[in-house]
């Protein structure tokens, strides 16, 4: 029931491409006829957009260009269907389109769309304009700070590791030899200390030290065992 | 094309109630780089306004406006 309003009008719109090779001449006798192919049938061109030549975004029917235009029209939903065919037959169209228009269309042209592109794409370059202004700006104390950081320890490590590397590896086959030569002497008096005070972390390193050299060590346990033996006040 | 993060409809921020085919600059941005239609998830277009996107974008496929394939 709905369609019985619609058949009195509805806005359609018409987009055509023509063949490039017709010329201004050709091209108009053309759309002179799809004009008439509306009008005869009982609708109203309300409105014209012609596009010119334009390249395809593909080939089409061997052709690289064609020549567009675009036609707001009022018909007859039933009359839309007697336009398809002559449009069909026709050689010299390479391709058309009809669509329906809602009844709040506004509408544009060609032109317009370019406008709001290049309005777009203006406030796009303003915005990135910005927004490098401002990394530029925020990265520039930044930057130099650390760059300068940066240059001077990567100028000396390439020297310094070569030098580095040589000491490195001497002291770590010294090291296990020397520390426990070391800390012998350091042992006796922590031991003393121990007993003052036996929550000392060094407790836990001095009997695996002991174990791996024994020679050295059996001669501090002798002594300890004589002077435990030697103690008077010990009673068994 | 919009990224992942712009989760807010175009057309519904915008107010565009009618996508025409003819915009081919605007759909454009709605492509991926192989001139395939960008799926909601990434676009964050909503249900309503994708479906009038596909068959614009469909249109303008078929009046050589874009390309079907890059």
């Amino acid at each position: 029931m709905e369609n019985t309003e619609n058949t009195e009008n509805s806005k359609y719109e018409i987009m055509v491409i023509l063949l490039p090779d017709l010329g201004e001449e050709g091209s108009k006798k053309e759309l002179d006829e799809i004009r008439s192919l509306i009008t005869e049938n009982g609708g109203e061109i309300y409105h014209e957009d012609i596009w010119g030549i334009r390249d395809f975004a593909y080939k089409m029917k061997k052709q690289e260009q064609g020549f567009y235009a675009v036609f707001n029209f009022t018909l007859g939903p039933e009359k839309v269907r007697k336009l398809e065919k002559p449009l069909r037959l026709n050689q010299k169209l390479i391709r058309y389109l009809i669509v329906k228009t809602p009844g709040n269309y506004e509408i544009k042209t060609l032109e317009e769309y370019l406008k709001e592109a290049e309005i777009e794409e203006q406030q796009k370059q303003n915005e990135q304009k910005q927004s490098e202004q401002k990394q530029s700006e925020a990265k520039a104390p930044k930057a130099k700070k650390p760059e300068a950081v940066k240059e001077e320890p990567k100028k000396e490590e390439p020297k310094e590791e070569p030098k580095k590397e040589e000491p490195k590896e001497e002291p770590k086959k010294e090291e296990p030899k020397e520390e426990p030569k070391k800390e012998e002497p350091k042992e006796e008096p922590k031991k003393e200390e121990s007993k003052e005070e036996p929550k000392e972390e060094p407790k836990k390193e001095e009997p695996k030290k002991e174990e791996k050299k024994p020679t050295v060590k059996l001669d501090d346990i002798d002594e300890r065992l004589r002077s435990i033996i030697d103690d008077p006040d010990i009673s068994l | 094309m919009p990224t992942y993060k712009n989760r807010k409809c175009y057309f519904c921020e915008n107010q565009i109630a009618h996508i025409d085919y003819k915009n081919e600059k605007l759909l454009k941005k709605f492509t991926s780089q192989y001139c395939k239609i960008v799926p909601r998830y990434y676009s964050g277009i909503c249900l309503k306004h994708q479906k009038k996107l596909t068959s614009a974008i469909k249109n303008t496929r078929i009046m050589g406006l874009l390309k079907f394939i890059r």
